[in-house]
């Protein structure tokens, strides 16, 4: 089972077998999962890996073919508990089809109705995503998309909920737009809230979450704390060696466990390698004039692991 | 359960704020044909030509239009205002907005990704199907009565052969309040099993084109199979003639628009929403 956090408490997110299948096509495949209470996770993979799905699984929008989901402690599965869990939660969907003839502020007392709680953090979650007053007052259909789904997600965040779920929250906002979301959702996981991050925008993830789930077709390939996913993975390498010998280099290089990615040009050899120590000590005996080491960035670990479909260590 | 009442009202009265234009249209629509209705009587030629352009009408259109045979010798004013009661207008205008009302209620919202909103709140989804439902039938409650405002103000200003009573119109638009709430009611079935709003306007309103035509063919315009049909309950000139509304008419309308609901709500409860 992966999981984030010292799930001590009531897990915030608890998923465990779940998969959903359309005929012969499983789309979500024995997804486990557990998030402790106050953590950000970003729910990465690419196009058609199952997000959208898995999110709706969570929201009892589908049902499972299998498998359980418990949001707060409460089995969404179960009608009243299903009430209890959403009472708890934010939701921000990907399409929300904000109704055109609708206008914001009334949309919002609507929403704020049917959720049966105040509405305490709409006061500064409009003025943070710099929601002008009127656009509010304006048919849905007349603004722009950015503002639109600025909406959507003061929709999402006005009644301070307990759980956010967020899918694909800044497709049509500006830099600034999501800037200011992402301090919103500092504040919030500062006071305690839990956020499930789903996106295929890689920096976003990156500069927000600390903890990432790696979804690909409909598995859960990876679930790690940010930091620790990178120290599993590969680092680029730059080594400048003051009087190399191509050769004996190479070889000595092709001896490292977990390299890949070897080529040179003249006295730069550049690299990926996947465990540092067997390096170090290999560098240590090397005539080195220079030496680069670099972390992966999320966009590295991404590709290294839909590339290839396995994580680099089973490479 | 009556917790969630103040949730059916929000969805309703939501739904209503954003879709009352649409509504305003119909019912203003029906209002003015069932006045013009009137008042171009005396233009067309009054009684006299009406019941030339009856007597010449065949036996086959005669019984689309529920003109029993032996009414034909006197078919006058009373029976000509009822007629507009029977008019594709008038059971377009009421259809229409039932079909519009009901693909779009759950299909529509599902299509649009509204629903998600809604959805993702601590409120059940059968909520939501009464909400919507209450509107569309408040909807077309509210095209009826001005169907029949329409008429009322075509008899007050109109200067008519005859006093005419307006209470047997009132019980004609009761009986187009059911007949409708019935129609749109069959379309929520469809609309809560899928998500194509074209889809459901589509085959709602071939339905209720085929259980039209159904209720004239000999073969299933009697009961116990016309029983199951909607249109076999509204009847005008019969409630012209006989100055009551059939109340077996109405319990079966209201019959159909409970099980038809029934059923949108165990659909709708069970189905994926995607």
């Amino acid at each position: 089972m992966a999981m984030i956090g010292q799930v001590q408490e009531v897990p915030a997110i608890a998923v465990h077998n779940l998969s959903k299948r359309y005929g012969n096509r499983l789309t979500v495949d024995n997804l486990n999962m557990t998030v402790a209470p106050g953590k950000v996770l970003g729910f990465l993979g690419p196009n058609g890996a199952g997000k959208t799905t898995t999110i709706r699984l969570m929201m009892g929008f589908l049902r499972p073919t299998v498998g359980h989901i418990k949001l707060l402690g409460y089995d969404v599965q179960l009608p009243k508990e299903a009430l209890l869990a959403r009472g708890q939660l934010g939701f921000v969907p990907d399409v929300a089809g904000l109704d055109p003839a609708a206008r914001g502020l009334r949309l919002l007392d609507e929403l704020a109705r049917l959720q049966a709680r105040s509405p305490i953090d709409r006061e500064f979650v409009c003025p943070a995503l710099e929601l002008d007053p009127a656009d509010l007052k304006r048919p849905i259909g007349a603004l722009s998309r950015g503002t639109r789904q600025k909406i959507n997600i003061v929709q999402g965040l006005q009644h301070r909920p307990a759980l956010l779920i967020l899918d694909e929250p800044t497709e049509g906002l500006d830099p600034l737009g999501k800037q200011a979301l992402f301090e919103l959702l500092r504040a919030a996981r500062d006071r305690g809230t839990t956020i499930f991050f789903s996106s295929h925008v890689l920096s976003e993830v990156e500069e927000l979450c600390d903890h990432v789930a790696l979804l690909r077709k409909g598995c859960l390939v990876a679930m790690h704390h940010l930091a620790e996913l990178r120290d599993q993975l590969y680092k680029q390498v730059v080594l400048r060696l003051t009087a190399p010998e191509p050769s004996t280099v190479s070889s000595r290089l092709a001896g490292l466990p977990s390299l890949v990615d070897l080529h040179h040009e003249n006295d730069v050899w550049h690299f990926r390698v996947g465990e540092l120590q067997p390096l170090l000590r290999l560098i240590a005996a090397l005539p080195v004039r220079d030496v680069t080491i670099e972390p992966s960035s999320l966009a590295d670990i991404f590709l290294q692991y839909y590339r290839s479909g396995e994580a680099p260590h089973d490479q | 359960m009556i917790n969630e009442i103040p949730m059916v009202l929000t969805i309703a009265c939501a739904t209503l704020r954003r879709k009352w234009i649409s509504l305003v249209t119909f019912a203003v629509g029906a209002c003015l044909f069932q006045y013009l209705l009137i008042t171009t009587y005396p233009a067309i030629g009054g009684a006299a030509a009406v019941n030339s352009v009856v007597r010449t009408i065949p036996p086959a259109l005669r019984r689309l239009l529920k003109i029993a045979p032996n009414l034909q010798a006197s078919f006058d004013i009373r029976d000509y205002i009822a007629l507009g009661f029977f008019h594709p207008v008038f059971l377009g205008l009421g259809s229409a907005f039932v079909v519009a009302r009901a693909a779009d209620a759950l299909a529509g919202e599902i299509e649009h990704g509204a629903i998600y909103l809604v959805l993702s709140r601590p409120i059940r989804r059968w909520v939501l199907v009464v909400g919507k439902l209450l509107e569309m039938l408040g909807g077309a409650g509210i095209i009826a009565l001005l169907s029949w405002f329409g008429t009322a103000t075509g008899v007050w200003t109109d200067s008519l052969p005859h006093r005419i009573p307006l209470t047997p119109y009132f019980l004609i638009a009761l009986n187009a309040w059911a007949l409708f709430g019935a129609l749109g009611c069959g379309v929520f079935v469809m609309s809560s099993v899928s998500h194509r709003t074209a889809q459901v306007a589509g085959l709602g309103t071939t339905c209720i084109l085929l259980a039209f035509v159904a209720d004239i063919l000999p073969a299933t315009s009697e009961p116990p199979v016309a029983l199951f049909n909607p249109w076999h309950h509204y009847d005008p000139p019969a409630i012209v003639s006989t100055g009551l509304l059939s109340s077996t008419s109405i319990a079966l309308l209201v019959g159909w628009i409970i099980a038809a609901s029934a059923v949108t709500i165990g659909l709708f409860a069970h189905r994926d929403l995607d």
